[in-house]
């Protein structure tokens, strides 16, 4: 009888462990503002983690006006344990990251998700070196050049008093060894630098130059990519082992479906923005064949320092055989 | 008697013709008599208990919207549409959606559509209360917003506030449409101007909607400090009795600066405002204080611990 009630202990010690090993209670740490489409898209993904895993899974989306490098000193300490990143997020964990932001490298949507799927099992790599498990990639659309005078070329660019985020270091150097006029500041001084002369040309995807209202400062935008904007979001590895594997499948399932979601509506999106902003008076410019392939050229040399200064020769590699082949095709 | 009867109804008949010959008609005298009453929002504003709000509203709105269908061009009846849609998607739709989100995301994701279509609703009525006296104001509103305000006079601030707060609240909910958010500036601008003709509006209306403005992060323009010298105004404007100011600053900008304390302390206070005391105001303090409760219940969800808490407690895991 005694050795029964020890066996039937034990027993519930062990199930007791193995329901505690399977419950987890997440927090998801992002700057993308609440009400947005990114901002809906992980709370529909939270609200099916929940459904799907019959609620031992919770994620509560909590959305900051801080900054990123807050968010991943967090992470560190498991608090939060998901984080959906932008690209500048990304590359503070890993430069490798800096590869979707080679100006002018890649030419169309189709091209930069065949590279990233490409380079998705290096990268998944470099994150679990650092403590972090890919769930999904994110889209924020495509960053152009928007600017107060006409820009048609790179010399046009390079008259520009031109934004660049505070904190790269990397990237104000090499803008001014290409002879760039690059203007360090950080996201929320940049209207006011519209409006003071300080910059009068800046890189954002078109949703965001009109939802922070940049645009009515600049009514120019070159109708070529600068280069895709993508994230991601991402577990620490600390949270992700408490999970069962069962649960695991269903939490990444759940993730693509949410990067599908992104890489359709997010494309939709900008364009819908590009109209609206055409509407109050901005002017896109186009390119022919001709100049489009002498600035993707140029822009080529120049950016082909780019490898091993700012990102890891292996990944730059990678990405460039992964493009090349894609335009074989 | 016979003869009484015959001239009462040879009267009724001259004094239809005459109606009919003036244009006038039964309806509209029974719309000019009633209507004053009708549109009163201070009988909604000043209810007790929210579910009678809640319940009596829609008739009252599908009635002035026909009244609005007979009569295009009535501004008081505009006016009230832009108002009473404005005051049902807030109080009730976007309350509810809010009490929602932390358990049933489908259900407050389907009750913030409703508000937001509901919000376009009170602003397309407030849009057009404002074009029978501005001519082509609305296109202008859109293309050239902080020109185009400066032809509206103080009698205009009551249907600037509403129109401003419809479309500024429908904004908040359609971030992911580029056609809405394109309008944020004429948005911020109908309020920015109602603010610069009366101030005091309402008790301070106009700057308990600024603190929110102020606090949608410094890259969209806004500013916390803007935010908390506006708090500071419209709390003194409504002597301290409003639940409105002390919700914003919480939610809007001790959430972001993660001020824990501030967030708790604007709370409390919330609670602890009387109800009663200023009846014009009962309905959305009693609403607001409903909020207050849940944001307080839900305080750890809200805040990430201190880092520096986080960091003792991993150097001791260590």
């Amino acid at each position: 009888m005694k050795a029964i009630r020890i066996v039937m202990a034990v027993a519930m010690l062990f199930g007791s462990t193995a329901v505690f090993a399977q419950r987890a209670n997440l927090r998801l740490g992002t700057i993308l503002p609440a009400n947005s489409i990114w901002d809906r898209a992980l709370k529909q993904m939270a609200s099916e983690w929940q459904q799907a895993t019959g609620g031992r899974v919770r994620l509560q989306v909590r959305g900051t006006t801080g900054d990123e490098s807050t968010i991943i000193r967090r992470m560190r300490l498991n608090n939060p344990q998901v984080a959906s990143l932008t690209q500048t997020g990304l590359a503070e964990i890993d430069e490798s990251f800096n590869v979707f932001g080679i100006p002018f490298f890649f030419e169309s949507d189709a091209e930069a998700i065949h590279v990233l799927e490409a380079l998705t099992p290096q990268l998944r790599q470099v994150l679990a070196e650092k403590g972090y498990v890919l769930l999904n990639w994110g889209h924020g659309g495509w960053a152009h050049v928007f600017s107060a005078a006409e820009v048609n070329n790179l010399n046009d660019l390079r008259r520009a008093k031109l934004f660049t985020s505070s904190g790269d270091d990397g990237m104000v150097r090499w803008y001014k060894e290409n002879g760039f006029q690059p203007v360090p500041l950080a996201l929320t001084d940049v209207l006011m630098g519209l409006n003071t002369g300080l910059i009068n040309a800046y890189p954002s995807p078109p949703y965001g130059a009109l939802v922070f209202q940049w645009y009515r400062q600049t009514s120019h935008m070159l109708d070529i990519p600068l280069n895709p904007v993508f994230g991601a979001t991402v577990m620490t590895e600390r949270a992700w082992a408490r999970i069962s594997q069962s649960d695991q499948t269903i939490l990444r399932e759940s993730a693509v479906a949410t990067q599908d979601f992104l890489f359709t509506e997010v494309p939709r999106q900008d364009r819908e923005a590009i109209s609206e902003m055409q509407k109050r008076g901005l002017n896109v410019s186009s390119l022919d064949e001709a100049s489009s392939e002498k600035l993707r050229r140029e822009a080529e040399k120049l950016t082909s320092t780019w490898r091993e200064d700012r990102v890891p020769s292996a990944v730059y590699d990678a990405a460039l055989r992964a493009r090349n082949s894609y335009r074989e095709k | 008697m016979k003869t009484n009867s015959a001239s009462t109804t040879g009267f009724v008949m001259i004094l239809l013709i005459v109606m009919i010959l003036s244009g006038c008609s039964f309806r509209s005298m029974a719309v000019n008599a009633v209507l004053p009453t009708l549109v009163n929002p201070a009988v909604y504003l000043s209810e007790e208990d929210p579910e009678v709000a809640r319940d009596a509203l829609p008739f009252l709105l599908k009635t002035i919207e026909s009244i609005i269908d007979a009569e295009p061009q009535r501004q008081d009846t505009l006016l009230f549409a832009n108002t009473g849609f404005v005051l049902y998607a807030t109080a009730f739709l976007q309350a509810e959606a809010q009490l929602a989100e932390w358990e049933d995301y489908a259900r407050a994701t389907e009750l913030n559509e409703r508000a937001r279509q509901m919000f376009l609703r009170a602003r397309n009525y407030g849009l057009r209360n404002l074009e029978i006296d501005y001519p082509g104001v609305s296109e202008r509103l859109s293309s050239e917003p902080e020109n185009a305000v400066m032809v509206f006079e103080t009698d205009d601030v009551e249907s600037l506030y509403y129109l401003g707060g419809a479309w500024v609240l429908a904004i908040s909910l359609g971030l992911d449409q580029p056609a809405l958010v394109a309008d944020f500036p004429a948005a911020r601008a109908l309020l920015g101007r109602a603010l610069e003709l009366d101030e005091d509006f309402q008790r301070g209306a106009l700057h308990a909607a600024f603190i929110t403005l102020e606090s949608v992060g410094e890259a969209m323009g806004g500013s916390n400090k803007r935010a908390r010298e506006h708090f500071k105004r419209a709390v003194e404007l409504s002597e301290g009795q409003d639940v409105g100011p002390y919700l914003s600053l919480a939610s809007g900008v001790a959430v972001s600066e993660e001020n824990r304390d501030e967030f708790r302390d604007l709370l409390e206070t919330a609670l602890a405002i009387d109800s009663d005391e200023h009846p014009q105001n009962r309905l959305l303090n009693l609403i607001g204080q409903n909020r207050a409760r849940v944001l307080l219940e839900h305080i750890d969800d809200l805040f990430f611990e201190p880092l520096n808490a986080l960091e003792l407690d991993e150097e001791n895991r260590q």
